[in-house]
């Protein structure tokens, strides 16, 4: 047993001080160019210009990296405004940083997205805009600093939708096969069941009180119980105290007694 | 507090527990009967390689919000927003909801239907598969890569 809390605790301290986050380059080439292309239709359909900028900065030992992209140009390449083509009547752009904390230090990581939409040709910033998107455009934040380049990915792939979404540019159209899938595509990873998905914290919350709710019936009735028996001895001791202190006195009585019936009949017999 | 009381305080919690568990267990519904009952049945005339099993519907709403309305009955396994639509992933159904007249349309397709549908938009994510169609981007971050 000693061997075995032993192991268990080496384990346990094995992953508290293991590293938890990735040091490795955000986006690769492939991923960078395949969201420069969703991007660049997006901007063709809606007239918006959408770019990114992912900073990481890792205090850990492991190079800081800074990663841009965008509809318009290569992706990685540095922008500036006279870049933006004239066909966009509006910028959003997306910036990411995440800073990573030594192993020794006391601070934790953290991340933070910050979006900003620019009406074009001015540059002047359309807070009307932003403040439609931002919520969305914003949220799960904290997901950039298990997976930067994955956060990234999925919040600028969504981010046509945002803005559509927030009435800045329409939908892009639909596309879609009408022919069967080909031999190697297939849908993979379970799903799970979607009850349990959407109830099961319900389902086990309610299993939760009704075992609290018989759990505490339970404690009730036993020391009730319990409660009711010492009632009970006490009673009993009591009752025999008054029992032996009504002999001894009886017996004290019976001892007195005696003494004056001696004396009597010496009186007489003077 | 008499023990009667508690008693009765800690009867009251387990019966009530034990209805609404009952409840939720006996009613449990499922995606498909929830958008069937919240949207509008409308012919497959306008969806593309429609099939027997697929069923459409309309939303007064955007597609997002309207998927936003879905996910927050049903909580989806996986969710893609695009900027042609949302689509989300359940256990043998995939629900696409897509721009459509007066707010959008919602279309429900078994799952390897669905997965068949939306490609281009889906495949690589959710799945396996090479592409096909303009838009597809071979998967996402790191997949199959």
């Amino acid at each position: 047993m000693t061997r075995l809390f032993a192991a268990l605790a080496l384990v346990i301290a094995f992953v508290a001080v293991a590293p938890t986050h990735a040091h490795a380059v955000a986006l690769d080439a492939v991923d960078a160019e395949e969201l420069r292309e969703a991007l660049a239709q997006a901007q063709e359909v809606q007239s918006i210009c959408y770019s990114y900028e992912l900073s990481v900065q890792d205090s850990s030992g492991s190079e800081s990296t800074n990663e841009r992209g965008s509809s318009w140009a290569p992706a990685g390449a540095r922008t500036t405004p006279t870049d933006l083509p004239t066909t966009c009547v509006r910028h959003i752009r997306l910036r990411a940083t995440v800073v990573y904390t030594a192993e020794s230090s006391e601070s934790e990581d953290s991340s933070n997205y910050t979006v900003s939409v620019l009406s074009l040709p001015s540059g002047v910033p359309d807070h009307a805009a932003q403040s439609k998107i931002q919520a969305r455009a914003t949220a799960k934040a904290g997901s950039l600093i298990n997976d930067p380049g994955d956060a990234v990915f999925n919040r600028m792939s969504e981010m046509p939708a945002i803005a559509a979404e927030a009435g800045l540019g329409p939908y892009l159209p639909l596309e879609t096969r009408t022919e069967p899938l080909a031999q190697d595509a297939a849908l993979t990873g379970s799903p799970g069941s979607d009850f349990l998905r959407t109830k099961g914290m319900t389902v086990l919350l309610l299993t939760l009180c009704i075992l609290g709710a018989a759990g505490w019936a339970t404690y009730i009735v036993i020391s009730d119980r319990a409660q009711k028996r010492r009632e009970q001895q006490r009673a009993s001791r009591r009752k025999k105290y008054r029992k032996v202190v009504s002999d001894e006195e009886q017996t004290e009585t019976d001892d007195a007694s005696p003494v004056d019936a001696d004396d009597s009949p010496k009186e007489e017999r003077t | 507090m008499s023990t009667t009381v508690k008693l009765a305080i800690a009867a009251l919690i387990g019966v009530v527990s034990i209805g609404a568990l009952g409840s939720t267990l006996l009613n449990r519904g499922s995606v498909t009967s929830h958008i069937a009952s919240a949207y509008a049945k409308v012919p497959n005339t306008d969806v593309p390689g429609a099939t027997t099993s697929t069923n459409t519907y309309k939303s007064d709403q955007s597609p997002m919000a309207t998927a936003d309305a879905i996910a927050k009955k049903w909580k989806p396994a996986e969710r893609r927003d695009e900027g042609s639509g949302s689509f989300l992933r359940y256990s043998d159904y995939v629900v696409g909801v897509v721009p459509g007249a007066g707010g959008s349309r919602i279309t429900v397709d078994r799952d390897r239907d669905g997965y068949n549908r939306y490609f281009p938009y889906i495949g690589g994510f959710w799945g396996t598969g090479s592409g096909s169609g303009e838009t597809f981007r071979g998967g996402g971050p790191g997949v199959g890569k």
